[in-house]
């Protein structure tokens, strides 16, 4: 969900759009988007501006911190294991 | 099922379930859009089970244990079935009373110190119900050799007292009550502490009703406790505010434990009640029925006094106070001039 969110970082994005990158289904990605907003990882609004009798919509958003937990985990990822070392 | 989870999010104040159920809309098939809703349905079983998984279990656990314990077999004796209808009637109030007061007072404060309160609190109250069950069981066998009687307004004040406690027990730990979680632990182990203490100096002579200083210090202190609170709040500082809601919940919190304590005694050594004067003379009711009888007529009173005479008190002095407050006339403000 985090690297979904670092690809536009300063954009606000829908839940459904991040369902759809992800692959993720509505009961997985929900939890984890409130448990990631309580950490303070992902910022979250609701969307006011919507047109007349349709739901508003949440909107989603990564943080600094966010953004920085992510590039850590991306980079633990790519980096190759260290090399054992024989006497 | 777009409709019924958007009002069941608003409902339990639960914004992540209202966006879930807004993006439905965005599915391009039917297909999809019921696969969305089933998650949504998965998100909302996961809010309730955090929410109240945990106090349903208890309260359910705890509500069977004293249903278990009152309600034994069957009986054609109206006054028994009638005097059955008490104990469920009264378990439903104290079920339905949470969901009521989180319109009225708004949800349980945050803190683990106020959850732990309200869980400990229900228990001690349905711990307190336990003569009241056995009183229900009583019913079923002493038939056989008493006639028995229907529930009195004794009873029903008990029934009631029990409501109030909690009601109070809701008040306590909502956000009206904004006390520090320090404070309230502090206030509830120190009237735990001194309704335990009280226990073990009086013990069983508590169901005596001859209480002496014992019975005037559970009327004067909360009565004083609620006054001085209910004067000093409005002009007090947050603080003195504080201490007065503390004070006010150590005071019932001792009342609590050792109506619960001395209840407890009796449903596990029924012969340290005393005996009372059998209902017929000539009585040729063999002696344990006579030791249940005694329970029936000793422990009802005596729980009155233990759990009602501090709420009691506690609100009449706060509205004596209160009274007071308002009858006297507002100091008129002078403008000293130069």
């Amino acid at each position: 969900v985090l690297e979904a969110l670092t690809r536009e970082p300063g954009s606000w994005r829908h839940g459904y759009d991040i369902a759809r990158e992800t692959g993720l289904r509505s009961g997985t990605l929900y939890p984890v988007l409130s448990r990631l907003a309580e950490r303070g990882m992902v910022e979250a609004r609701w969307d006011d501006d919507v047109e007349p009798g349709r739901p508003r919509r949440h909107l989603y958003r990564i943080t600094a911190e966010g953004a920085t937990l992510a590039r850590q985990q991306q980079s633990h990822r790519t980096s190759p294991l260290p090399r054992p070392q024989h006497a | 099922m777009t409709t019924f989870l958007t009002r069941v999010a608003r409902a339990l104040n639960s914004e992540w379930l209202e966006a879930l159920a807004n993006e439905a809309g965005e599915c391009a098939s039917g297909r999809s859009r019921t696969v969305w809703l089933l998650g949504g349905v998965r998100v909302l079983t996961g809010t309730l089970v955090r929410r109240y998984g945990l106090m349903t279990l208890i309260f359910s656990a705890a509500i069977a244990a004293v249903l278990a314990l009152g309600l034994p077999g069957s009986s054609t004796d109206p006054a028994v079935v009638r005097n059955r209808t008490e104990l469920p009637l009264l378990l439903t109030a104290l079920a339905l009373l949470p969901v009521l007061a989180r319109r009225w007072f708004g949800p349980v404060r945050p803190e683990r110190s106020a959850r732990a309160m309200r869980v400990l609190g229900y228990l001690a109250l349905l711990a307190l119900m336990t003569p009241k069950a056995i009183e229900a069981r009583d019913g079923l066998r002493l038939g056989n050799y008493f006639q028995i009687q229907k529930i009195g307004p004794l009873q029903l004040a008990l029934g009631l007292l029990i409501v109030a406690y909690a009601v109070v027990l809701l008040y306590a730990t909502s956000p009206r009550v904004p006390l520090r979680p320090r404070s309230l632990t502090l206030a509830v182990v120190a009237g735990a502490l001194a309704g335990a203490a009280l226990f073990l100096r009086y013990g069983v002579s508590l169901w005596s009703m001859n209480l002496g200083w014992l019975g005037i210090c559970f009327v004067a202190v909360p009565a004083l406790v609620g006054f001085a609170g209910a004067r000093l709040a409005p002009r007090a500082r947050v603080p003195t505010r504080h201490g007065a809601a503390a004070a006010v919940i150590t005071g019932l919190t001792a009342a609590l434990v050792l109506a619960v304590l001395a209840a407890s005694a009796v449903a596990i050594s029924p012969d340290l009640v005393p005996l009372q004067p059998p209902p017929c003379q000539p009585c040729t009711a063999p002696h344990r029925y006579l030791v249940e009888w005694s329970i029936l007529k000793a422990t009802t009173p005596a729980s009155l006094l233990l759990v009602g005479a501090p709420l009691i008190a506690l609100c009449a002095g706060t509205c004596g106070a209160s009274l007071l407050l308002l009858k006297r006339p507002r100091r008129a403000t002078t403008v000293r001039r130069a």
